[in-house]
């Protein structure tokens, strides 16, 4: 089963590289970069030390189900008002 | 103490400094150690050592070699370490984090179980082709030694072979 993540997108926003991402977290900073891909499904142990690093729960990061595009959610939320 | 006013440690201590070997690790321990080096994937590079590796044992097995055939196997060993040195399971292990950890173990684990499954079928067949064509000892000799040339090299570049095809084509190099 396929496990989708939004590292990238919470990287970007809050403007941290891999090599310090991969430094915080204590892996290769290749390894971010595969779990970015999506080529390698992380243990609960890495998974928990992201999403505290970026200070969110695990399921903020990583899903069973495709995350809804930044387009979407911003449509949605102007519906919503 | 002999007539060179050195031991025989001192003169290995100066061997060890003189190879290079003794800069390397206090460069690899230090505090600034270089964190950037990286192991690319090799797909097909680690089949050169490990043809060249069944070619000897094969011909071992089917003609009596000459000695000289023997040495001509040094450079398949020195490209086996240069492969394994070079690959994806090129770094210490050490220093693994856990997906190199897995990769590493899955890459072994592959190598272990095609290497007992070749040696388990080629164990019986040398025996019985020795006992059938009545081989002298210096020719089961030889043939032992290429065997143990032929695993020593695929033990080498198979992990690295593994290794490097279970890494994405989309590989790229990251910042």
């Amino acid at each position: 089963m396929a496990l989708h993540n939004r590292i990238a997108l919470f990287r970007a926003e809050r403007n941290i590289s891999r090599r310090e991402l991969a430094e915080a977290v204590g892996v290769n900073n290749q390894t971010i970069g595969y779990l970015e891909r999506g080529d390698y499904k992380p243990s609960l142990e890495l998974a928990m030390k992201i999403a505290q690093h970026f200070g969110v729960s695990v399921e903020m990061l990583f899903s069973f189900q495709r995350f809804e595009s930044i387009a979407m959610t911003l449509k949605r939320m102007e519906e919503e008002e | 103490m002999n007539v060179s006013g050195k031991t025989a440690w001192q003169k290995m201590d100066a061997l060890v400094r003189w190879s290079g070997g003794a800069d390397r690790v206090k460069r690899d321990m230090s505090s600034e150690a270089e964190t950037g080096r990286r192991q690319r994937p090799m797909r097909w590079v680690p089949l050169i050592p490990m043809a060249c590796a069944a070619g000897l044992v094969a011909a071992a097995a089917t003609t009596p070699l000459s000695p000289v055939m023997y040495a001509a196997v040094g450079p398949v060993i020195a490209t086996m370490a240069a492969v394994s040195l070079n690959g994806p399971l090129g770094k210490p292990s050490i220093e693994d984090d856990e997906r190199e950890a897995a990769l590493r173990k899955d890459a072994f684990l592959f190598c272990f179980a095609i290497l007992a499954f070749a040696n388990m079928i080629g164990g019986p067949v040398l025996m019985l082709m020795a006992a059938v064509n009545a081989w002298t000892t210096e020719r089961i000799a030889g043939v032992a030694f290429a065997l143990a040339i032929g695993n020593l090299a695929w033990l080498g570049s198979l992990p690295t072979l593994y290794a490097s095809w279970r890494a994405p084509r989309s590989w790229v190099a990251e910042e």
